[in-house]
């Protein structure tokens, strides 16, 4: 890539987003070094000066007054931003299928979609840049990396800044995908900084590789043939302790889904059409039709999450639900950090399509690294995960298995 | 409850939209759709969790004012709201105040 120069990597990239609908702005940068540059790209949600960064939603209007912190960070570190890309609404999507401009159209993915709602940034980084940044709320970064076969990393909470994000809710992060897993490192190194201007950043420095670890494996009553012989495998090279970490799958959705729709909620009441209604000049007859004119902005998507919202903020026959989930989530965080505290890494072999176990990652607030696994591993990759801040002890577990991870040599 | 909650939600999503094109009316059918998936994984869940888990921080008494009889009542909450546990009279709410 950094042989190309910038006309042809301009043209690689129209003529990509014709067949995909990956990109919602290219952008046209003067920089004269960026054949010797590392180009990455944002998701449509990530703020760059003077231009529209939409969400992929028809609620935002406004020409952004300046960079997010995380654009500010990499283009001081040499990188060279070269595009925005599609998501779903506002972050909220599995398969990058609810966007303004049309959904994403990955024909080498299920549902010919590379998922979402980082998709966009998923197939960019697959296909032109070195690195993509997208957001990761219950999986957005690792599970589109996981269709198009290529790794994810979503760090602790607070440790990059979310300055200049749409936030779509409280488990919300910046997230990285890449082909190679030594850039992502690099990246996470450079982006993680305190950030005095966004309240939940945490101080920087992840923590130093751990000289030893031992590995716990999430659900392993729950594995198949396939998992249970992955397992084995690593046996024979890691000490794989036997700690019970089985947590019951069943309703980490429900919770999830109970929490990121409150979370929306709130966030979302920042796009009301009356705000922006300099642009609209729309008339309202009440404050009731202020309400409705603002909720069709949204998409369906959006619409039915801020629907649910209210379902689950709202008491019924004496029931909070939003109450209940965060009092499992309560529950779930003191188990992990129990377990991870004896054996700092948690794993989990990826079979097939399923997602809910991204969610614990965010759910707790700890950082994950999704690594697509050769093909001759029997699975498809490896949910990594580690105590808050201890980055370096996944990715120093990733190199010990390089040799299992696909496409671990490309490096762009 | 949740079905009355479910129904009127879904009719406000749909009254939202009820003008527009058939290509969004065809993408609310699948948004109406994930909601209803949502909701009954949701209700599943409420309905195993044990009720009223986090009462052990409310208070279950109120003090109630009642200025027609010049008296407080302490009550505690029940189905009844008239279950009072204990009545406390102050004779002059004036010089109490």
């Amino acid at each position: 890539m950094n042989k190309e120069n910038k006309t042809e990597l301009k043209k690689r990239m129209h003529e990509l987003n014709a067949s995909t609908n990956i990109y919602t702005y290219i952008l046209e940068s003067n920089s004269t070094d960026m054949k010797e540059s590392k180009l990455y790209d944002v998701k449509d949600n990530m703020m760059i000066k003077d231009i529209y960064v939409t969400g992929a939603s028809s609620t935002n209007l406004i020409k952004s007054p300046y960079n997010a912190a995380v654009v500010d960070l990499l283009n001081a570190a040499g990188y060279r931003v070269v595009a925005l890309t599609n998501m779903d609404e506002l972050g909220v999507g599995s398969w990058s299928r609810f966007a303004k401009n049309g959904r994403i159209v990955w024909n080498e993915g299920p549902q010919q979609s590379p998922g979402g709602s980082s998709g966009g940034a998923a197939v960019s980084a697959l296909k032109i840049t070195t690195i993509s940044l997208g957001t990761d709320t219950g999986g957005s970064c690792r599970f589109p990396a996981q269709i198009c076969r290529i790794h994810g990393f979503k760090p602790t909470f607070g440790s990059f800044s979310r300055f200049g994000i749409y936030i779509y809710d409280d488990t919300d992060t910046v997230g990285i995908f890449s082909r190679s897993v030594k850039e992502i490192y690099n990246a996470a190194k450079i982006l993680s900084v305190y950030d005095e201007r966004d309240s939940n950043s945490i101080t920087n420095n992840m923590n130093s590789g751990a000289s030893s670890y031992s590995i716990v494996a999430l659900n392993e009553n729950l594995y198949n043939k396939e998992q249970k012989e992955f397992l084995n495998q690593l046996k024979k090279r890691f000490d794989v302790v036997d700690i019970d970490l089985s947590i019951n799958p069943e309703f980490i959705d429900a919770i999830y889904e109970i929490i990121s729709a409150a979370g929306f909620y709130s966030n979302s009441s920042r796009f009301s059409i009356a705000r922006l209604n300099d642009k609209n000049s729309i008339e309202f007859d009440s404050y009731q039709d202020v309400v409705d004119k603002s909720l069709k902005m949204f998409g369906p998507n959006c619409l039915s999450k801020i629907m649910l919202a209210e379902y689950v903020m709202h008491k019924s026959d004496g029931v909070n639900a939003y109450e209940l989930a965060l009092s499992a989530r309560g529950d779930l965080i003191s188990n992990f950090i129990r377990t991870i505290d004896n054996a700092k890494i948690i794993i989990y072999p990826v079979v097939n399509l399923e997602e809910y176990h991204y969610i614990y990652a965010n759910l707790v607030g700890i950082p994950s690294l999704f690594v697509s696994l050769r093909r001759e591993t029997g699975i498809i990759g490896l949910n990594i995960m580690s105590a808050h801040r201890c980055e370096n002890i996944i990715f120093d577990f990733a190199e010990k298995i390089a040799d299992l991870i696909y496409n671990q040599q490309i490096d762009s | 409850m949740q079905n009355q909650i479910e129904k009127k939600i879904i009719k406000r999503m749909t009254d939202l939209w009820k003008h527009e094109s058939a290509a969004k009316q065809s993408e609310l059918n699948s948004a109406v759709a994930i909601f209803q998936h949502r909701l009954k994984m949701i209700e599943k869940f409420v309905n195993t969790q044990p009720k009223q888990t986090r009462d052990y921080y409310i208070s279950p008494y109120t003090v109630v004012a009642d200025h027609d009889r010049m008296h407080y009542k302490i009550v505690k909450h029940t189905d009844d709201i008239t279950n009072y546990i204990s009545t406390i009279w102050i004779k002059n709410i004036k010089s109490y105040e």
